[in-house]
């Protein structure tokens, strides 16, 4: 197993104002789902930021945004984040969004406007 | 504390404002959770519409934010139907703790800012609002708690008009009151 620094796999639960946050190095996979609405999310974020600090260059990954809501504040964090990992050679991010839910497939689209990494954006079927 | 108008949202809403829901507590993260979890169930249960509870959500994490803990604040939903399509409104007023008036002040001063900067992004007659977001999400300046305007911008961005914020200078002492009017996703 590949083990970033100090940090390793990292899991942290959610609650009903703070998403999962789920990485296995098996998978090179980095998921983020359910709602970011802390009242400090700088504070909620920061183990997160160390952690993506920790990821060596050439290391293969893949962000899933499985987010349903997030306030502005995590918003500032998500471009944090994704401004971290713009340093990885191999890094894709794939965002999420209910087909019905135009303001997520905008929030995405910003992101993408602004750092330099791919994004590829998968729409959920609501129906599915 | 917490009273909610139990009647279909829509399409039983009036062409003038009714009451949807009203607050008036102090703002505890334990009043406020209760709260956000009464308006889901008002807006998006009802209404499958998460544009007007994600503009909710920002104006409840204000009165988290900037209210003062010891003193009571107020936040109100209204809905109204506009040529068959609803609208809802959030207001709220909060008192403001003394020894942040200034600080409120300041960020007051950096939304009319923010406003001038809506003239700025004139784009075929129409103010950027999604340039001016981007911007503002770009921009380093932040405060520890938000993002130093984003707020007021991403909810500027889906409203029907800017968000209307100021002081209000009451007996009983300094009071923050916001408004802003949002429609659903087209």
């Amino acid at each position: 197993m590949i083990t970033f620094g100090h940090m390793g796999p990292l899991h942290i639960a959610p609650t009903v104002k703070t998403p999962e946050i789920v990485f296995q190095a098996e998978d090179q996979r980095l998921v983020l789902s359910g709602r970011s609405i802390p009242e400090n999310a700088v504070d909620f974020y920061r183990p997160i930021l160390d952690w993506a600090q920790g990821i060596p260059e050439d290391f293969k990954l893949t962000v899933q945004v499985q987010l349903e809501y997030f306030n502005t504040s995590s918003s500032k964090c998500l471009l944090d984040l994704f401004k971290r990992l713009e340093q990885s050679q191999s890094l894709e991010v794939q965002w999420y969004f209910d087909a019905d839910d135009e303001d997520m497939l905008e929030a995405g689209e910003d992101y993408d406007h602004i750092v330099n990494v791919p994004f590829k954006f998968v729409e959920i079927d609501p129906e599915a | 504390m917490i009273s909610i108008d139990k009647r279909t949202v829509f399409p039983a809403l009036k062409t003038r404002w009714m009451g949807l829901a009203s607050f008036d507590a102090h703002p505890s993260t334990a009043n406020l959770d209760a709260l956000l979890e009464h308006l889901e169930e008002v807006v998006v249960q009802r209404m499958e519409d998460r544009r007007v509870f994600r503009a909710v959500i920002e104006c409840v994490q204000n009165l988290e934010r900037h209210a003062d803990p010891d003193r009571r604040a107020q936040l109100n939903l209204m809905g109204r139907s506009c040529c068959g399509e609803p609208r809802f409104k959030i207001r709220s007023v909060n008192a403001i703790r003394k020894n942040e008036i200034q600080q409120v002040e300041q960020w007051i001063r950096q939304y009319g800012t923010l406003q001038e900067m809506t003239v700025t992004s004139m784009k075929d007659g129409e103010i950027d609002w999604r340039s001016l977001y981007r911007q503002c999400l770009d921009s380093v300046d932040r405060t520890p708690r938000g993002g130093a305007g984003l707020g007021w911008v991403s909810l500027a961005k889906t409203a029907i008009r800017a968000p209307h914020i100021r002081i209000i200078h009451a007996s009983d002492g300094p009071k923050l009151f916001f408004s802003v009017e949002v429609a659903c996703t087209p």
